[in-house]
């Protein structure tokens, strides 16, 4: 799952290379604090309130991006991980606005690896090298070491997600469109957001359908909080498993940035954490 | 003494979690209430740590406008250039995120106006133009629904002496 999620997290920053000085640097088009933005009225830490120069802060992107392929590669993985975590945290509160869903999913997952006890675990390197000693112990050994780790990080993930849904669900409901089935044909319509021009009778026929589904399958998810429900693993790899084949359809269809990547980062650690945690 | 550690932190970051998740659009009493009761500590520890999150992808509603800009660059020594930010003028890996902050800036009539003088500014620096150019912007709105429904706003001229 790290090794997923360093790999995401890298590409999405990749995105933003021709972009950086623009969006974080003094050159940037937001001058001001993000406070000032009345986005929150509590006080958020960044090194990049300090530090505005555009070289300077390219440096610091060099510096996260590094650090990402480190915990990718599996070098130094606590201590990249913190550089990680505090270096995102900076770029995210000094310009919050390219910002999407995905963005902060992303971090939420990293922050729990920061506060994650046990971060070894299988790496890339690692693998590779077991790979070609054909060690298939140590290998073994390696995944016998995880299943010592406690349950309550995956619990966070776990609670993460379901509260992603539940909340989605209830934005939904805040509107009329979703209410009155329309939302999906203004979303599918609309270029902004659609990745294929498909006919409008088409979208008009199939957006009620998948408008009324999306949100039934978002509240779903609160099953995972009966507590000591019997068929709760089997309605977990339910909802995993259409929750692939949905956030699939997402990235297929519409433009909304790392959402999907990001919730297929998470699934990871839900469908392999399940196998190989304790209790708290 | 780790277990009662781990087990108030986890306590804790659960209910910051679900307590910042409640859409800030749900005027419910109960709603109201919990906002009111925890959101001094909750709402102080997810901005600390960076755990804020609003899950309103295409919620209450999706947005049925769908936008284009043209930037009109005026130079003394040229004539006027146009330049437009689309879907097709914009490369794919910047897209989503140009396109997001775009949205943002002109969704709301007064709250940004600041930022959009602000940002068609740091074009100037961004497209690198000489300092005697100016600026200006045309937006044009069109309902995804109704192509009829039309909305368009201009910005500026801003000179990009001071950028």
């Amino acid at each position: 799952m790290r090794i997923a999620w360093a790999f995401v997290t890298l590409c999405t920053l990749l995105m933003q290379w021709n972009d950086v000085a623009w969006y974080y640097s003094s050159q940037s088009f937001l001058q001001i604090f993000p406070d000032v933005l009345s986005l929150t009225v509590f006080p958020r830490f960044s090194l990049l309130h300090f530090v505005s120069d555009p070289t300077i802060v390219f440096a610091l992107y060099l510096a996260l991006l590094l650090s990402l392929f480190f915990v990718l590669f599996g070098f130094g993985k606590r201590w990249m991980i913190i550089v990680c975590i505090v270096l995102l945290h900076s770029f995210h509160h000094r310009n919050p606005l390219p910002m999407g869903g995905g963005d902060v999913l992303l971090y939420n997952i990293g922050f729990l690896f920061m506060v994650t006890p046990n971060v070894d675990g299988i790496s890339l390197v690692r693998w590779f090298v077991f790979r070609l000693n054909r060690s298939g112990d140590q290998m073994k050994r390696m995944n016998e070491k995880q299943k010592t780790m406690p349950a309550w990080p995956y619990r966070l993930l776990l609670f993460q997600v379901i509260l992603l849904y539940l909340s989605s669900f209830w934005w939904k409901l805040l509107g009329t469109m979703w209410v009155d089935g329309s939302a999906m044909e203004v979303v599918l319509r609309n270029p902004e957001f659609a990745r294929f021009e498909l006919y409008p009778n088409f979208i008009h026929a199939i957006a009620p359908a998948i408008g009324y589904g999306t949100p039934l399958w978002e509240a779903a998810w609160v099953l995972l909080l009966i507590p000591g429900w019997k068929h709760h693993d089997r309605t977990q790899r339910a909802l995993i498993f259409s929750g692939i084949l949905f956030h699939a359809g997402i990235l297929l269809f519409l433009k909304v940035g790392s959402f999907s990547a990001a919730l297929l980062v998470a699934y990871i650690g839900l469908w392999e954490e399940k196998k190989s945690t304790s209790t708290l | 003494m780790k277990k009662t550690l781990v087990l108030a932190f986890f306590s804790f970051h659960i209910l910051s979690l679900g307590i910042g998740a409640i859409p800030s659009e749900a005027a419910d009493p109960l709603s109201r209430g919990f906002r009111m009761l925890f959101e001094p500590i909750t709402g102080f520890y997810l901005n600390a740590t960076g755990q804020w999150q609003k899950w309103n992808l295409f919620a209450p509603d999706p947005p049925r406008m769908h936008s284009s800009y043209v930037v009109h660059v005026l130079s003394p020594s040229r004539a006027e250039e146009l330049r437009l930010i689309t879907q097709e003028s914009i490369s794919w890996y910047q897209r989503t995120s140009s396109f997001k902050i775009l949205r943002t800036i002109f969704r709301d009539e007064d709250r940004y106006a600041d930022l959009r003088a602000s940002l068609l500014r740091s074009l100037c620096t961004k497209w690198n133009l000489p300092a005697e150019s100016t600026v200006r912007l045309h937006v044009r709105m069109i309902d995804v629904l109704d192509s009829a429904q039309e909305h368009t706003e201009e910005l500026g001229p801003i000179s990009c002496t001071a950028s």
